[in-house]
């Protein structure tokens, strides 16, 4: 029963219509049990045009959801460089990715691994890592803030326990800060900000913005990050931090604390 | 027809984010909502659904990766997620393409062409099979707009989908502007492949509109007005049946909501006078009252 071969191998030569084709093709074949018959299905479908342009039109589509959701990254990431990373490295070793997970996984793939981390030491500026890492929390508490399961444990003094903490290698904050200085009328891009981005490190906190399916980012101190994981695991934080009426302020502590 | 509904041909629009507002402020204005599942999975948008909810409009429920034509067990957990979603709304229908998006652990992400065979007609019918042992609302399977064609077929397509629809018993959703497609991209009458599939099993139709690209391919891509050639074959069916829920497809290029309303009236305008004519014709019923319960 080979029928579901000839899916598979379908399958990848539209996931990645530049593989698999010309002198690749007889090693593609043999990688699956195919009948004479199947196999002459298979490099027909290898050979045709509209099975081409359909797998690069879905590489595309691909590209622009990367290029349309990495927009923090991009800002320090040429979209040159992301597309060869993406098709060149990414792709390959990422064929079961469904477009819902395609940013994350790529993030956390640009994060890890060692053939892009040797590329972004090159092309990208040092801080850059961070800056992934955060793009990634972000994305990945966005998709988690739809789910309604963030109460607080019993006891507890939190409202929710809807926020991450991201540690940081940079002052990434007052890098987001300049970033998000007027840029010009009617949101054009203006003049990319001189920035000095320094080596320190910090600690975010990310909260629900009040309206949109998105995260606010705050730096906090030492004393915060401990009150708020000992809360939030349902034990009891001997000292309330002296930046509790921002907490409650952000809904995150209850009033009166 | 069921006496539930105070409509005859139930007509109504595909929910997309840019006329979510406008779908819920003008809910009185259509006889159904379709939802594709994927997107409200996980409680997204759940607000939307308890609207929805309340207002009591049939809503059909249009998976997109469910992918019932992989020659694979069903995806049980996608179907868990479907019918949660399902379960949430007034769900007058079940439904997904007949196709795959995924084969081998590869994800391909769109829906993807079957091969013709009646090997992939009996795997796909288990598909079927499986999924509608688990809901309590009719299912039916959509008719794809072809990228390619699997060569060295057994079975022409509409062969194909009849023989799904015989071996299942599930009802059809027949995308007109799919067939407009694909008869102009792989050079067929869409006359003929309607002549060739059962028609009595079409329990719901898709309208829609798209673009031809560079390479004078005609794109099912939600983002026109339905074509003249897709209201003519909106016609030639209503001649024939009377499929229970049309839904006008627009997914981008959003006109004035008003426009898609008004697409919507003319949809229940061609079948009525489609119906008519057939009527006056045959001096009686219309052959057969569409597969929808």
């Amino acid at each position: 029963m080979s029928h579901s071969q000839v899916q598979a191998a379908l399958a990848l030569l539209i996931r990645l219509p530049e593989h698999h084709r010309g002198a690749e093709l007889d090693a593609f074949v043999a990688r699956f049990a195919l009948d004479p018959e199947e196999e002459r299905t298979v490099r027909a479908l290898a050979a045709d045009p509209r099975v081409v342009k359909y797998g690069r039109s879905m590489a595309g589509v691909r590209g622009e959801v990367l290029r349309s959701q990495l927009r923090l990254s991009l800002r320090f990431l040429s979209p040159e460089v992301l597309d060869c990373l993406h098709r060149g490295l990414f792709e390959p070793d990422a064929v079961d990715v469904r477009f819902g997970d395609l940013s994350t996984r790529f993030l956390e793939f640009l994060i890890t691994d060692p053939r892009a981390r040797r590329v972004l030491s090159r092309e990208a500026p040092p801080f850059l890592t961070d800056i992934l890492r955060l793009e990634r929390e972000q994305m990945r508490f966005r998709q988690e803030l739809s789910v309604e399961r963030w109460p607080a444990p019993p006891g507890s003094r939190l409202v929710h326990t809807a926020f991450r903490i991201v540690s940081l290698d940079y002052d990434i904050p007052r890098l987001m800060e300049a970033l998000s200085a007027p840029v010009g009328d009617e949101g054009e891009e203006g003049e990319e900000p001189e920035l000095l981005v320094v080596a320190r490190r910090v600690t975010v906190l990310l909260v629900p913005h009040p309206s949109l399916p998105a995260s606010r980012m705050f730096d906090i101190d030492a004393e915060t990050v401990a009150f708020l994981r000992t809360e939030a695991s349902g034990r009891r934080a001997s000292r309330v931090p002296d930046t509790a009426p921002v907490l409650v302020e952000m809904g995150l502590l209850r009033e009166g604390v | 027809m069921s006496s539930v509904y105070q409509f005859e041909y139930g007509a109504g629009v595909e929910w997309a984010e840019g006329i979510e507002e406008e779908i819920l402020d003008r809910l009185s204005e259509v006889d159904c909502v379709e939802l594709i599942p994927e997107n409200f999975f996980f409680g997204r948008r759940r607000s939307f659904l308890k609207r929805l909810a309340a207002s009591g409009k049939p809503v059909l429920i249009h998976g997109v990766e469910l992918s019932l034509g992989t020659a694979e067990p069903l995806k049980e957990d996608h179907l868990d997620r479907i019918l949660e979603v399902a379960g949430e709304v007034n769900t007058v229908e079940v439904s997904d393409h007949l196709c795959m998006t995924e084969a081998g652990g590869v994800e391909i992400g769109q829906l993807t062409p079957l091969a013709w065979t009646r090997r992939s007609a009996d795997a796909v019918a288990r598909n079927i099979e499986s999924a509608m042992e688990r809901m309590p609302w009719p299912f039916a399977i959509e008719n794809i707009a072809l990228r390619f064609v699997v060569p060295f077929a057994e079975l022409s397509e509409a062969e194909h989908l009849s023989l799904v629809l015989r071996k299942t018993g599930c009802h059809l959703l027949l995308d007109l502007h799919n067939l407009h497609a694909n008869a102009h991209n792989f050079g067929f009458d869409p006359h003929a492949w309607l002549s060739a599939v059962d028609l009595s099993r079409v329990s719901s139709i898709h309208l829609a509109g798209g673009h031809v690209d560079d390479e004078g391919t005609l794109v099912d891509s939600h983002s026109h007005p339905v074509p003249p050639r897709v209201w003519d074959l909106l016609a030639r069916v209503g001649s024939e049946v009377s499929p229970r829920w049309t839904i006008v497809e627009r997914t981008e290029n959003f006109p004035p909501y008003s426009e898609l309303l008004a697409e919507i009236a003319e949809a229940r305008r061609v079948l009525g006078e489609a119906a008519g004519r057939a009527r006056g014709a045959n001096g009686a019923g219309v052959a057969a009252e569409g597969a929808g319960t």
